[in-house]
């Protein structure tokens, strides 16, 4: 599809920041998810992923910076809120109702819709996306495979029949083979035209997912790309591992903040 | 080895920048102030009580002795965070002791005092080995039941004559002077007994002791890290206020003549817990106002009360203590004392001089704060580095030279494994740490570096495996323990005490080096005063290693978190430790700071001390770690150079992506398959 | 008077008039056990409701139980004056009035600093205690009020074993409540909402339950449990202002026996508790027995320090 960049925005974060105290997780960073589009953000540990996450959705309250839902500013609102309005995250460690049945998590994700008639069938919409739920129904969800909590996680988050989905570290210790699983999970949704943003420090899976790529770094985009584009390996390592070139160049790069880093950055520019 | 000798070898005669005189602010002299104001309230009170016309000489007494308990309350809750609601158990251990021990033994009332102390002392030494174990508010109701418990028993026993109470005996008496409950004179010995308490409490609490309890109570986990045994200091607490408790109850006896248990409610622990609240818990000097606020409160109810409600008036004051208790804690959760601090500060801002050590959070730390808040950069950051700087090339220039060609092996960790319910957070783990060596660990979310610190610092109990420190086997020792063993650390969440200054919590970080008691603190022996200034030093060079120094009287939660970070690890190097473990130093530190970091790094490495360092800034990281371990979901996948580690496939597959044939391979099918996925799509973000 | 004027008799006028009488047999002996217990469940259950949802040890939980009795009391008159409202109707009554008040109590008074430390908002429900005994002080007085059983006759003999009446409406509106909290619990709403709060609140909070919300529905809901118990234990014992604290530590006590984690534990301490509470008073030399509560709750602090398993599991996990 070529009309990728005409359909409107979702999503729009501008010069979002977020901090713990005096510690600035994410710094200025400004992204649009449109509409049916999968944006992956990509990045090593302490990149400030999750907390990107964490501030758009208003787990954590922004330092700075702006969010809008279909063009209502929701920036500032608690995480009860922007759930209401249709924003929905899939938390690191998928943070289930452990000791609570399979069913019930689920009829716990549609808490926000009430007593609508809706939920029965997004009930039945989302155990026929993920089968193995619907015979696992009245087991608790602590005792299922990471596999299966990782699925109970999403679909838990589709029950409220989201705008906007966002999927922090599907892949996080489970299992390759599982990961497969999760990964077609995730396609189907966004075959059905679902909005996702996914945040995942496994580059492949997050490139098998997204039809863009943000790498983070240290707070800010460093980079973006196209999924598709061939990313530079080296670069790409540079980035989770530390580069191998004269580290005081480097440092002074890291100080000039993004974009103008390498040779590679330039092209994605 | 020592981080200090070394330092000093480094930079011949070099000694604190700032001298010791300044950094140990307190003198013998220092409570003299606070002492006055409340001996002058006190000692006037049969003169102003009886004026005020509600009031009369026996709220007075009420006044002191209620000031004892209070104080006891404020050492154990407000000073150590525990919740002990036995005070009235205490309180009737001393009224009860003397009468039954005159009674029966015919004692000196004095002497049935002392044994009455000895036994409240010794008894909540051994409750408290009990239940300080238990947490929290498990512990306030534990203890409200043994109060309870101790009420019934004064009640029932035929030993404390049951409902009717039990006769005390003679009144004390000094030489041919008799004080007996009727008279002013024994106002008098019950105001010498609480000001004495007052000293006796804060004495107590500026030390080496208080500095330990201050540190317990905010934060253990850091605490015991500095090697701070927390029960032993909850204990001391506990046992201070108990003595303290039971001197006011044999005086208490002493007044009334006759003892009855109605005196020794659970309801006295929760007017005390009121009295402490009211003054305010974290603070010794509140303690008297907080009870005479209380007092008087409570009387002007009495009194006026009926003439406004026509009902009882004692049945007011029940919902007049609730209500007061919820409004202060709602209100002004520091209590009057929060009042007495904000005077205080608005003298000092009077008079540069002042005392700054005395007061708990000094102007200056608020114009920090105030700079933190308004976003402004703080110049001392860019000043510091020369402060570092100057320390760190003088030492590494000659390392390479004179390494050691086999130097010791400090840490050695032999297939450490760790499981919580099922799951395991690490298997197998192993690392050795010699002498001068600066070892990396990295590793993607949850591989498990942060339960591995724990496991070595005795944080978290490994399941199995062996840890070793310097040839000595510290599997599962506790971590104030394992500490002593000549290990340090820093935490990935800066577990800083945020109230203490940034001196008390470097010192709190050598408290191995000194062995000044609560003894010692109280009489203030010359010992106390040779310890605080061995400890003070030791800071002050732990501080000067990190380019601090100069914010020495600062509450350290005022600080930047750059800041923040240097202090906490100045406050692991205090503790002179063989072995430092730091837990992502560089986070959330710019890049200057985390160079000035990695040189501070090197430097300690110099000096011959094995660092184990977690990071996730790769480039800090790599560039000052000897070796680098991977670990990935608890598994450790190598160690190996740095170089190497960045090159190896293994590893790169462990961040990148772990089925990594497979899902670039289904990338380019899914690709294919969507419409959407040409080749063509532009490029975003241009 | 010195300290005394500080104090005030309180304490003393509160006896354990369950065991008023003597006891002879096993079975009666079990059997007002089991009836006492099932207050300290109703208590132990209110505590933990609380406890779970918001990580408040409510203080104040023996004080709404003697507020559910006086209200009950004020309504349907002391010892049936007729002019007085219907027995069902005092209680529901003051049910709903308790419940309501434990609501705008959190509201006021935890709320503003619900992000406080435990030990803090501890000391404040301690408050809370001290309010609401001096509110039952002021009308009352320190005298003491009994009501008539709800259906009155003589005890009933079932299996040879003599029962009270009101023993049984104990025993069998526990057992009804027990049966609603579960279905609250387990089928509604609102009850799979509040147990989402207790079991992760982080994602409660994402699937966009209101947690803050769920705090006040929790007190109220403690408030209810408790003021129940108090409505229907008034008439087999003596209520006054004072009786709140020595209940809230025995629902501690309860609580804790119960292993702290589920309401099942909860209500298994509270019977277990009062069976041990009766047992050991039962049989008892009388100058042990004498010491009334204190026997016991001595007992269980002693086996609690010595084996403090179920609370160690969840509250031992440092944040390190």
């Amino acid at each position: 599809m070529t009309t990728a960049t005409e359909r409107p925005a979702v999503l729009k974060v501008e010069d979002l920041s977020v901090a713990y105290g005096a510690v600035r997780a994410v710094r200025g960073v400004s992204l649009a998810l449109r509409q049916a589009e999968c944006l992956g953000v990509v990045g090593a540990n302490g990149a400030g992923k999750t907390s990107l996450l964490a501030g758009i959705c208003g787990l954590v309250r922004p330092a700075g910076g702006s969010v809008s839902l279909d063009d209502v500013a929701i920036g500032g609102l608690k995480v009860e809120e922007t759930v209401r309005r249709g924003l929905v995250l899939v938390p690191e460690r998928r943070q289930l109702f452990a000791s609570m049945s399979v069913r019930d998590n689920l009829l716990l994700g549609s808490y926000v819709l009430g007593r609508e008639r809706k939920v029965p069938q997004q009930l039945e919409r989302v155990e026929e996306l993920f089968p193995t739920l619907a015979r696992r129904r009245e087991q608790r969800a602590g005792t299922l495979s990471g596999g299966e909590q990782q699925m109970l996680a999403i679909a838990r988050g589709l029950m409220s029949t989201p705008r906007v989905l966002m999927v922090d570290e599907p892949s996080l210790g489970l299992a390759p083979v599982v990961v497969d699983a999760v990964v077609d999970a995730l396609r189907e949704l966004r075959r059905q035209g679902l909005t996702l943003l996914i945040v995942e420090q496994n580059v492949r899976l997050a490139m098998a997912l997204a039809d863009r790529l943000l790498v983070m770094e240290q707070g800010v985009v460093v980079r973006q790309t196209s999924a598709d584009a061939v990313l530079d390996e080296e670069a790409l390592v540079a980035a989770y591992l530390g580069g191998p070139t004269d580290p005081k160049a480097e440092r002074h790069a890291d100080d000039g903040g993004a974009g103008s880093r390498e040779p590679s950055s330039d092209r994605s520019r | 080895m020592s981080v200090t000798g070394s330092a000093s070898a480094g930079r011949p005669g070099s000694r604190a920048v700032v001298p010791v005189s300044v950094l140990v602010a307190d003198r013998w002299w220092a409570p003299l102030g606070g002492l006055a104001l409340v001996g002058a309230v006190f000692f006037t009170m049969p003169i102003w009580m009886p004026a005020l016309g509600f009031l009369s000489v026996e709220d007075g007494v009420t006044v002191t002795l209620y000031t004892m308990l209070a104080l006891g309350m404020v050492l154990v809750l407000g000073y150590c965070g525990q919740l002990m609601l036995a005070t009235n158990a205490l309180f009737g251990v001393g009224a009860y002791g003397l009468a039954i021990l005159a009674l029966h033994q015919g004692l000196n009332p004095w002497a049935g005092m002392a044994v009455s102390a000895v036994a409240a002392g010794a008894g909540a030494a051994l409750i408290g080995v009990m239940v300080f174990r238990l947490t929290g508010h498990l512990l306030g109701l534990v203890t409200l039941a043994i109060g309870y418990i101790a009420f019934i028993v004064f009640e029932t026993s035929p030993l404390t004559g049951g409902a009717s109470g039990i006769g005390v005996g003679p009144s004390l008496s000094i030489g041919g002077a008799v004080f007996s409950g009727g008279e002013n004179s024994f106002f008098y010995v019950c105001t010498v007994a609480a000001l004495i308490s007052l000293v006796v409490a804060r004495n107590l609490v500026v030390s080496r002791t208080g500095r330990a309890l201050r540190a317990v109570e905010a934060n253990e986990a850091a605490a015991a890290s500095a090697g701070v045994n927390a029960t032993h200091y909850k204990v001391v607490a506990f046992v201070a206020g108990a003595i303290i408790a039971s001197v006011a109850g044999s005086l208490y006896a002493n007044y009334v003549g006759v003892v009855g248990a109605s005196s020794f409610t659970i309801l006295v622990t929760v007017e005390v817990l009121l009295m402490a609240v009211v003054g305010g818990l974290r603070s010794i000097w509140g303690a008297p106002f907080g009870v005479l606020g209380v007092v008087v409160f409570q009387a002007a109810l009495q009194t006026y009360g009926p003439d406004v409600i026509h009902i009882n008036s004692s049945y007011f004051t029940t919902i007049g203590f609730g209500v007061v208790l919820i409004l202060v804690l709602l209100l002004l959760p520091g209590g009057l004392a929060s009042i007495g601090d904000g005077l205080a500060r608005m003298i000092a801002s009077w008079s540069p001089e002042a005392n700054a050590a005395n007061r708990r959070i000094s102007t200056e730390s608020h114009a920090v704060a105030l700079q933190a808040a308004l976003g402004e950069p703080s110049t001392s950051a860019v000043a510091d580095v020369s402060a570092v700087a100057a320390v760190a090339p003088g030492i590494t220039s000659d390392v390479e030279g004179e390494a050691d060609p086999d130097p010791p092996c400090l840490l050695e960790a032999v297939g450490v494994t760790c499981r919580f319910e099922g799951l395991t957070a690490l298997d197998g783990v192993s690392l050795e740490l010699r002498a001068g060596e600066v070892v990396g660990l990295i590793g993607p979310n949850g591989a498990g570096k942060t339960t591995f610190f724990n496991c070595l610092s005795g944080h978290v109990q490994p399941s199995s495996g062996v840890v070793r420190l310097g040839g000595t086997d510290v599997t599962g020792m506790a971590p104030y323990r394992i500490a002593r063993h000549g290990l340090a650390r820093t935490f990935q969440n800066i577990e800083l005490f945020p109230d203490m200054s940034v001196l008390e919590n470097v010192m709190v970080g050598a408290h191995l080096s000194a062995h000044a008691g609560a003894l010692s603190a109280i009489f203030r022996l010359p010992r106390h005063w040779r310890d605080e200034r061995v400890l003070a030093q030791r800071a002050g060079h732990a501080l000067e290693r990190v380019g601090m120094e100069r914010y020495a009287a600062r509450a350290a939660g005022t600080l930047p978190y750059g800041q923040q970070r240097r202090v906490e690890i100045a406050r692991a190097l205090a503790a002179q430790p063989h072995v430092l473990l730091l837990d992502e130093p560089a986070a959330g530190l710019s890049a200057s700071e985390a160079q000035e970091l990695v040189e501070l790094v090197r430097a300690l490495a110099s000096e011959s001390l094995g660092i184990v360092m977690v990071e996730h800034n790769m480039r800090a990281l790599m560039d000052v770690a000897d070796r680098v371990t991977v670990l990935d979901s608890g598994r450790q996948l190598l160690t190996a150079l740095p170089d190497e580690v960045r090159k190896d496939e293994t590893v790169i597959a462990s961040y990148l992506g772990t089925s990594h044939l497979d899902l670039s391979r289904a990338s380019v099918r899914g690709a294919g398959a969507r419409p959407e996925g040409a080749t063509s799509v532009p490029e975003e973000g241009a | 008077m010195c300290g005394a004027a500080l104090v005030r008799t309180s304490m003393m006028d509160w006896m354990p008039t369950f065991f008023a009488t003597g006891i002879g047999q096993l079975p009666e002996t079990l059997a007002s056990g089991i009836v006492n217990g099932c207050i300290y469940a109703l208590a132990a259950v209110s505590l933990l409701v609380v406890y779970n949802v918001t990580g408040v040890i409510n203080f104040a939980v023996g004080d709404f139980l003697m507020a559910g009795a006086m209200l009950t009391l004020l309504f349907a008159g002391p010892n049936g004056d007729p002019h007085r409202l219907p027995l069902a109707v005092a209680v529901l009554l003051a049910v709903v009035i308790v419940t309501a008040l434990g609501g705008l109590l959190e509201l006021l008074v935890i709320h503003p600093r619900r992000r406080q430390g435990t030990i803090f908002l501890l000391i404040l429900t301690i408050g809370i205690s001290s309010v609401l005994e001096g509110g039952a002080l002021i009308p009352t007085g320190s005298l003491t009020y009994g009501l008539r059983p709800f259906t009155s006759g003589p005890a009933l003999s079932i299996a040879g074993v003599l029962l009270p009446r009101q023993d049984l409406w104990i025993v069998g509106s526990t057992l009804i409540v027990m049966g609603l909290l579960w279905y609250g619990a387990t089928r509604t709403r609102i009850g799979k909402a509040l147990r989402a709060c207790e079991v992760n609140p982080t994602a409660a909070r994402l699937v966009g339950i209101r947690v803050d919300r769920y705090w006040t529905i929790a007190f109220a809901l403690g408030a209810l449990l408790a003021a129940f118990a108090g409505a229907i234990l008034v008439p087999v014992t003596y209520a006054t202002y004072d009786m709140g604290i020595p209940i809230t530590l025995k629902a501690f006590v309860a609580w804790i026996l119960g292993g702290a984690e589920s309401p099942v534990g909860a209500v298994a301490g509270g019977i277990g508790f009062g069976v041990l509470e009766a047992v050991v008073l039962g049989y008892s030399p009388a100058s042990v027995a004498n010491y009334g509560d204190a026997v016991p709750l001595l007992l269980l602090i002693v086996a609690l320090v010595i084996r403090r398993r179920g609370l160690t599991r969840q509250m031992a996990v440092t944040r390190v």
